[in-house]
C-alpha cells in the first residue's frame, strides 16, 4: 500500500509545494495560527482527512457556504472532534477490511484550538489517546478564546490580560496557572508528542511529519501567536513566537515512546521579560511579577532537562 | 427613530463608537441599541456596526438595511465597500477624510448630505494614534444631534478611564472642525446596488452571504473546495503593502514560508511574486526577510 505521508526531511530545498488551504481565508492580519496550520498541512500532504473542532481555524477557513479547504475536512463541535476522528479512523479500517478502499493509506488529522483541546474537548481527546487510534492531533494554542472576543481559557498563562480576566486592582489579569496540556497528554503514553511554533517552520513541519509516520496517536502542541489577543503588532508575530522559545518560556521538545528529547539549546538565553514585554496583554506586569515568572520558567526548564537526561 | 450604520475595520472601534453613543442617548432619556454585524473578530477586515436611537421603546432587533445616516471611520473604505448602500435619499454621511481626498465625495453630493472631517489627523494630534472612533462621534453629533458633547463625558470616562481626557478632546475638536453642508434640494433616488437581486451561486459566495434553506446541500456539504479564493482579502490592507527590492532579493523563499495568506509565491522561474489579491498587509514578510529586501510602504493605487 502506498504510504500516506512522505518521509523526506523538509528543508527549504525540499519544501513541499502542496497547500491544503486556498487564500481568501478570513484570519486576522498576521495570524500566527493559520500560518502554523498551513505549514502543518504542507508537511502532511493530500492523503489526509481533517476533523476540526469549533474554533478560530474553523470560523476563518469556512465562512459557510465558502471554504478554504482543498482536502476533505469536517467541522464538528468543540467537545467531540477526537471522538469523530476516532470514528473516521474506525470507518477507514472497516472499509479497508472489506476491500472497499482504493489507493492506499489515509491519515486522520484532528485539530482544535486551546479551547477545543484543553477545555471543552479534553474528555474526547483523552479517550481517543487511550484507545490508541491512528491519528495526528494538532493543537493550535493561542492561549484564549480569540475569535469570540478574547476570553480566557485554561491555556491562558498566568498574569495575562483577557476580556474575562481584566486588570482589576485585586486581580490584575489571570490569576491561575496555564494548564499543563502537554504533560496531561504525555501521561497517556502515546508514541509521539512534540511542541512546535511557526517561528521555527521547518522544525514544525518535520515534527508533524514524524508524528504522522508513527502508527497510533501523535500529538503536536503548537504555540500560535495571535496579534489580536496578545496585543502585538501584526509584523512582530513571528518575532514574539521566536522569543517564547529563546526565553525558554516555551521550550521545543519531543517525547518519542516516553523518551524526552530537548531541542538544541539556544546559545544566549534571553530573560523571559523580553517575551512578555513585547505583548500588550502583559504590559501591566511589575518587576516582581516578572521575577516570579522568570523563576517559574527556570523551574519548568530544569525539570524538562532532568526528564531529558533520563535514559 | 434614527438608524445609523458605522463602517470601520476590525480593531478600529466602530462597535465601541456605536456603544458610547447609545449610552449617551440613554442618559438623555432616550431609547437606544448598539450592536455589531455578527462575525468573528478579524483585524483589518471591513466591519459594520449599528445604532438605533428613539424616543420610544425599540422592538426591532435586526441589522439596519436602510439607515438615515452612515458613519465612515476609515477613508480607505470609501472605494471598497458601498458605504451608501440603502442610505435613504437625502440621508447624512459622516466621513473621515483628509481635505485633500474630498474629491472622492463628489459622487455623493447630489444624493446625500456629506459631512467630512479629517478625523485621522485630529486623533493623531489629540490621542497620539490614528484611532478615529471617538473623534468621528464629535462629527456625528455636529451633523445629527442625537446627544450632546456634555452627555458624552460620562460614557467616555467610564470606557477610557485616564485616557478619557484625550478622547474627549478629539471629540470636541472634530465637532468644531466638521463642516455640515446644506441638504441637497431634490435628492435623486439612489441607484440599486449592483448584484442585489437574482445573483448566481458563485456571486452569492463572493458576497459572503448566507444561503437560504433550499440552497443548502444535505449535511451542509460544500462542493466547491477552496472557494474562499473568490474572496479577495487584499482590501483588508490599510497600512501599506510590501515592496520587494529585486536587487536585494535572493529568492530564498522565507517570505513565502512565513506568509499566512499565501500572498508571496514562487513563479515558474523561481522568483518571488507578490499577490495583491490576498495580501492583508501584516508586514511579517518584511520583518522576516533575511536580506531586508522587503519594505512596507504606502500603496500607490497603480494596479
Ligand atoms: S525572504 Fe526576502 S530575499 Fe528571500 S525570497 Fe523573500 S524577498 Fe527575496
Ligand atoms: S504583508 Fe507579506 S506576509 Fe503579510 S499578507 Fe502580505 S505578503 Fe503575506
Amino acid at each position: 500500500m502506498e504510504a500516506a505521508i512522505d518521509t523526506q526531511k523538509i528543508s527549504m530545498k525540499s519544501l513541499p509545494a502542496f497547500e491544503a488551504l486556498a487564500s481568501g481565508h478570513r484570519a486576522c492580519q498576521g495570524c500566527g495560527e493559520v500560518l502554523a496550520m498551513r505549514l502543518a498541512m504542507k508537511a502532511l500532504g493530500e492523503r489526509i482527512i481533517v476533523v476540526s473542532a469549533t474554533g478560530c481555524m474553523e470560523v476563518i477557513t469556512t465562512p459557510y457556504p465558502q471554504t478554504s479547504w482543498l482536502v476533505p475536512w469536517m467541522h464538528v463541535a468543540f467537545e467531540n472532534a477526537s471522538a469523530v476522528g476516532s470514528g473516521v479512523a474506525g470507518a477507514l479500517l472497516a472499509l479497508a477490511r472489506k476491500g472497499r478502499l482504493a489507493g492506499g493509506d489515509t491519515k486522520i488529522v484532528i485539530m482544535g484550538g486551546d479551547g477545543g483541546t484543553s477545555d471543552i474537548g479534553m474528555q474526547s481527546l483523552s479517550g481517543a489517546l487511550e484507545r490508541g487510534h491512528d491519528f495526528v492531533y494538532l493543537c493550535f494554542d493561542n492561549e484564549a478564546y480569540m475569535n469570540t472576543g478574547i476570553q480566557r481559557s485554561s491555556a491562558t498563562p498566568r498574569c495575562a490580560w483577557t476580556t474575562t480576566c481584566p486588570l482589576g486592582e485585586e486581580q490584575p489579569g489571570k490569576q491561575e496557572a496555564k494548564k499543563d496540556l502537554v504533560g496531561i497528554v504525555e501521561k497517556h503514553h502515546i508514541p509521539y508528542l512534540a511542541t512546535a511554533t511557526p517561528a521555527y517552520p521547518f522544525d514544525l513541519m518535520n515534527k508533524v511529519r514524524r508524528g504522522a509516520q508513527v502508527k497510533g496517536p501523535a500529538f503536536i502542541h503548537v504555540l500560535a501567536p495571535c496579534p489580536t489577543g496578545w496585543r502585538i503588532p501584526t509584523h512582530e508575530v513571528i518575532k514574539v513566537a521566536r522569543l517564547a522559545v529563546q526565553t525558554r518560556d516555551y521550550p521545543l521538545y519531543e517525547v518519542v515512546n516516553g523518551k524526552y528529547i530537548l531541542g538544541k539549546p539556544g546559545k544566549n538565553v534571553k530573560p523571559v521579560a523580553e517575551y512578555l514585554k513585547a505583548q500588550g496583554r502583559f504590559k501591566h506586569l511589575s518587576e516582581n511579577d516578572l521575577a516570579a515568572i522568570q523563576q517559574e520558567v527556570d523551574e519548568r526548564f530544569a525539570q524538562l532537562q532532568w526528564l531529558a537526561s533520563r535514559p | 427613530m434614527m438608524e445609523i450604520r458605522f463602517h470601520g475595520r476590525g480593531g478600529q472601534g466602530a462597535v465601541t463608537a456605536a456603544e458610547l453613543m447609545a449610552r449617551a442617548a440613554i442618559l438623555d432619556g432616550k431609547y437606544a441599541q448598539a450592536f455589531p454585524n455578527f462575525g468573528p473578530e478579524r483585524r483589518g477586515a471591513p466591519v459594520t456596526a449599528f445604532l438605533r436611537v428613539s424616543e420610544q421603546p425599540i422592538y426591532l432587533r435586526e441589522k439596519i438595511e436602510s439607515p438615515d445616516t452612515v458613519v465612515v471611520l476609515d477613508p480607505t473604505l470609501i472605494d471598497l465597500v458601498n458605504v451608501a448602500d440603502g442610505l435613504k435619499p437625502g440621508g447624512m454621511m459622516v466621513m473621515n477624510l483628509a481635505a485633500s481626498g474630498r474629491g472622492a465625495l463628489a459622487k455623493y453630493g447630489d444624493q446625500f448630505q456629506v459631512a467630512a472631517v479629517d478625523a485621522s489627523r485630529i486623533a493623531v494630534e489629540t490621542i497620539g494614534i490614528p484611532v478615529t472612533n471617538t473623534a468621528i462621534l464629535g462629527s456625528l453629533i455636529k451633523a445629527c444631534g442625537i446627544t450632546s458633547l456634555k452627555t458624552m463625558e460620562g460614557p467616555m470616562q467610564r470606557r477610557f478611564g485616564r485616557l478619557a481626557a484625550k478622547n474627549l478632546l478629539a471629540l470636541q475638536r472634530a465637532f468644531e472642525e466638521t463642516e455640515v453642508p446644506e441638504a441637497p434640494a431634490a435628492p435623486s433616488p439612489a441607484a440599486p446596488a449592483a448584484g442585489q437581486e437574482g445573483c448566481t451561486y458563485a456571486e452569492l459566495l463572493q458576497r459572503e452571504a448566507l444561503l437560504v434553506w433550499d440552497q443548502l446541500q444535505i449535511g451542509c456539504d460544500i462542493d466547491l473546495p477552496g472557494s474562499t479564493a473568490a474572496f479577495h482579502t487584499g482590501n483588508w490592507r490599510s497600512a501599506g503593502r510590501p515592496y520587494i527590492d529585486r536587487e536585494k532579493c535572493v529568492s530564498c523563499g522565507f517570505c513565502h514560508v512565513y506568509c499566512p495568506d499565501l500572498a508571496m509565491n514562487f513563479t515558474d522561474d523561481g522568483a518571488i511574486e507578490w499577490d495583491h489579491r490576498y495580501c492583508k498587509g501584516c508586514g511579517i514578510c518584511a520583518e522576516e526577510c533575511p536580506k531586508g529586501a522587503i519594505s512596507m510602504r504606502e500603496e500607490s493605487h497603480e494596479q
